[in-house]
């Protein structure tokens, strides 16, 4: 089929009923889902992926995508309001965006936030489609040595999430890759540190630990003081705009992390979890004043979610292309897919290329929908900003708790919840910096899993793959731009 | 305890009024009408295991009496464990819990004298198997090892090619390893693969030659995307009959002896007592009746021209769930017993040696 012709037909299939109000749906359910703390899109697409195979195949496309593509827009309201991450592709940007609500920003937060991530789900679409030709090649040169010098790379951002203090960051850091071990060994496949509990037999889940670190310190804050979120005035909805304005001013910054997000998603095993950190960590590096993130500054709400929108784009990719999933979800769509007769691989990317061209458009098309009445409802929701701290508390605690839960569903959660909540309360009074025991306990299983594949497949060669390489000398090149720009700040 | 009474109860009563002829068909239908059933699954949500139990689950509730609403949960941990110590201690015994597992491990576990070191805390004997399907799955390797491979005989006198596998303790692992072994074919074995999808990729860039996925990852991706584009060859599959749609690959024994090897011995024991099954769970302590009726539940809809339409349309094969305990205990528990003490010193040391 004829790349144009398979264009009009797929997206054109999406604007026929009822294809367009299942997508519709799709979309309201994945806005409702992703301001839930602890639902994902990954559930809910579980939950619903047999109501799909009872559709057509474009209305079932569209249905998924409509949820899948907007979990990551509103999951900012709770990450921005509570300081409660609404799913996994939000933690970072709680960094930044509750301390912005804490200073009456919240809609200017949310005017950024929405503008990038509608931004970064159509570049990510575009960018997809793009991408096509080369994606073989792309997806197929990352092998485990490159795994796991991407994820060395990785955790270098750890001098960019210390807040200044990168030798604590550093032993931060080295406390959770030292967490990271606690489970079931990849090798072996044997129980490890888990001092006979069930629980910890799939290992320290990251949902309780950022929920612990993150939202009960400031829980314990809001009780304390009994103010509410926002110790500002009111703000109005030229807030909101000035917001959007943010986005379109750091352009730059928003684009770079569109193309950590699109990246990111097309290496299968990478995913949600590490996207917004990396985008996090990529702005504090890259941008000027960095100590000004982590206190309210646009440009940690601008990175993560422009990031975690693209990559859902990005991880179609290998999904479509070779029948690896980008991530957990896409591993649902592969289902979808073939329950409707489409394969992955050469029927999509030439039979079925029409199939493909849909299921971009929806994703294009739900971003813009949902960052629209997003937009349109942020003046209301920055309301909660101003209500009394006292009431909210009794929120964020629920919203905590069911976020934890939803991990595993086991009292476990709810004990990690709380055991990271004191380490967060006492690490937050005494300036320790909390961001690297996530990226710690993201990278750490990534990093035994392919450095003992590097060596098992490779021996020692692995060291000398040219991708390798590269990788490892632009590692090099960050950490040297990070001391010269720490020891000039030093110096003034 | 209030809840274990009633179930007593309610055994006692639904006992009673099948001794006086009654017809069960109608007091099962009293018995589940407006019950909520929950069906606790093994591994988190979204994944295979999820899928297919979810799938189960909303036939079976069209199948039983009553018509129950069967909700499922997702108690994932420890490969099985948190799920089937749930189960076993803690879920109603009236028939409204039932638990979806991959119990092989837990077998091994139980039989093998190392239940406690893997937190297993359920009698194994105990648990009520009601329906189970085995888990078939295909080998596949790259086909350009060596001069090209075409079909499973080809791999005789191949060079040797490199094995992607999950752990060295995985059961789909240690059923390759004694395949290949048992067939007397060279390779080099390397493990730690998160999923199949994850080692489908070093397949496909050459970092590995050889993987085993499941069934539906085999049918929905390799097939499409690795065997009819010419990049891997499918050579057997872990099933005693011949399975339509598989070719060129071969059921496991035959696999073997085309290569001149012996389908016997420890190492197929090993084999056999390390092939995985999906199953689905009674706690112990449910009422015989009410055991009675799920599993006849069971049956109907293995026959349902419905199920088995959805399961092709969803898995691409026809379903093979066997329904009831007989059976179920015949075909598997039953062979893991044979894990006595030299089988388990054995599985030991052929692990012992894939560490070395």
């Amino acid at each position: 089929m004829p790349v144009l012709d398979a264009a009009l037909a797929g997206i054109g299939a999406l604007f026929l009923w009822p294809a367009i109000g299942y997508l519709l749906l799709g979309i309201l359910i994945g806005i409702v889902v992703g301001i839930l703390p602890g639902l994902g899109g990954l559930s809910a697409i579980a939950m619903l992926l047999p109501f799909s195979f009872l559709l057509d195949a474009y209305s079932a496309m569209a249905f998924l995508m409509g949820v899948y593509a907007v979990t990551t827009t509103a999951d900012t309201i709770a990450s921005v309001l509570l300081g409660v991450p609404g799913t996994s592709g939000s933690q970072a940007t709680i960094l930044d965006g509750y301390p912005m609500a804490r200073k009456g920003e919240a809609g200017r937060a949310f005017g950024a936030a929405y503008a990038v991530s509608m931004a970064g789900g159509v570049a990510g679409g575009v960018l997809v489609v793009a991408s096509l030709p080369l994606v073989r090649e792309l997806v197929l040169s990352v092998g485990s040595p490159e795994f796991f010098m991407l994820g060395v790379f990785g955790l270098l951002l750890v001098g960019a999430l210390s807040g200044g203090s990168p030798l604590r960051g550093i032993v931060v850091v080295l406390f959770a890759l030292a967490l990271a071990m606690v489970g079931t060994s990849p090798q072996e496949g044997l129980p490890r540190y888990t001092f006979g509990e069930a629980y910890l037999l799939d290992g320290i889940k990251i949902v309780p630990v950022v929920l612990g670190l993150f939202a009960l310190p400031e829980l314990l804050d809001l009780f304390v003081h009994r103010t509410n979120i926002s110790r500002a005035a009111l703000e109005s909805a030229r807030d909101m705009k000035e917001g959007v304005l943010d986005a379109v001013r750091h352009w730059w910054l928003a684009l770079r992390s569109i193309c950590i997000g699109v990246y990111v998603g097309m290496i299968p095993g990478l995913g949600a979890t590490i996207v917004d950190w990396v985008a996090y960590g990529h702005a504090v590096q890259s941008e000027k004043n960095p100590e000004r993130f982590g206190s309210g500054d646009v440009r940690g709400v601008i990175a993560p979610e422009a990031a975690n929108n693209a990559l859902k784009g990005g991880a179609l990719v290998p999904t479509l292309a070779i029948g690896v999933p980008g991530n957990a979800p896409m591993a649902l769509f592969l289902v979808a897919l073939t329950t409707h007769g489409i394969s992955p691989g050469p029927d999509i990317m030439g039979n079925r290329l029409d199939v493909l061209f849909a299921l971009v458009g929806a994703l294009v098309i739900a971003n813009v929908v949902a960052a629209g009445l997003l937009l349109v409802a942020t003046p209301y929701l920055a309301r909660i900003a101003q209500i009394r701290g006292t009431i909210i508390v009794a929120v964020v605690v629920v919203a905590a708790l069911m976020g934890a839960w939803m991990s595993t569903q086991s009292m476990g959660d709810w004990i990690v919840l709380l055991v990271f909540g004191i380490v967060g309360y006492v690490m937050k009074r005494w300036g320790w910096p909390r961001a690297p025991i996530a990226l710690g306990l993201v990278l750490g299983p990534l990093l035994e899993r392919y450095l003992h594949l590097s060596i098992n497949v490779y021996g020692f060669e692995w060291l000398m793959r040219p991708v390798v390489l590269v990788i490892f000398a632009l590692a090099v090149w960050a950490l040297y731009a990070q001391f010269r720009r720490d020891y000039r700040r030093g110096r003034r | 305890m209030h809840l274990g009474n009633s179930a007593r109860h309610l055994g006692i009563a639904i006992g009673a009024l099948a001794l006086v002829g009654a017809s069960w068909e109608a007091t099962a239908r009293d018995y589940f009408a407006g019950k909520t059933m929950e069906l606790a699954v093994s591994r988190g949500s979204g994944g295979s295991q999820d899928r297919i139990c979810r799938f189960m689950a909303s036939h079976l509730e069209r199948s039983l009496a009553g018509g129950p609403k069967i909700v499922v949960k997702n108690r994932k941990g420890g490969t099985g464990v948190v799920a089937t110590n749930w189960l076993y201690s803690q879920a109603p015994k009236d028939g409204t819990a039932l638990g979806c597992f991959l119990p092989v491990r837990n077998y091994q576990a139980f039989f093998s004298g190392t239940a406690k070191k893997r937190g297993l805390v359920a009698d194994m004997t105990q648990l009520v198997p009601v329906a189970g399907t085995p888990v078939v799955a295909v080998s596949y390797v790259r086909a350009d090892i060596g001069s090209g491979i075409k079909g499973p005989g080809d791999l005789k006198g191949a060079p040797a090619f490199k094995t992607g596998g999950q752990s060295i303790t995985n059961t789909k692992d240690i059923t390759f390893r004694a395949v290949f072994d048992l067939a007397g074919i060279n390779y080099d074995y390397k493990t730690g693969y998160q999923d199949s999808s994850d080692a489908w990729a070093a397949v496909l860039r050459g970092e590995v030659h050889h993987h085993s996925s499941g069934l539906p990852h085999f049918m929905k991706v390799v097939l499409p995307t690795g065997v009819k584009t010419g990049k891997v060859t499918p050579i057997y599959y872990d099933s005693g009959i011949v399975v339509p749609g598989l070719e060129p690959a071969v059921p496991t024994a035959e696999f073997i002896r085309m290569h001149g090897g012996k389908p016997e011995g420890p190492l197929w024991s090993l084999y056999q007592t390390s092939r995985a099954w999906r199953v689905i769970y009674l706690p112990p302590g449910v009422p015989e009746a009410v055991v009675a009726e799920i599993e006849a539940a069971f049956a109907r809809m293995l026959g349902d021209k419905a199920f088995i339409d959805a399961h092709r349309k969803s898995y691409k094969v026809f379903p093979a769930w066997v329904a009831g305990r007989k059976a179920l205990d015949k075909q598997l528990v039953s062979a893991y017993r044979a894990l006595g003490p030299s089988l388990v010193k054995f599985r030991k040391d052929y692990i012992d040696k894939a560490r070395r």
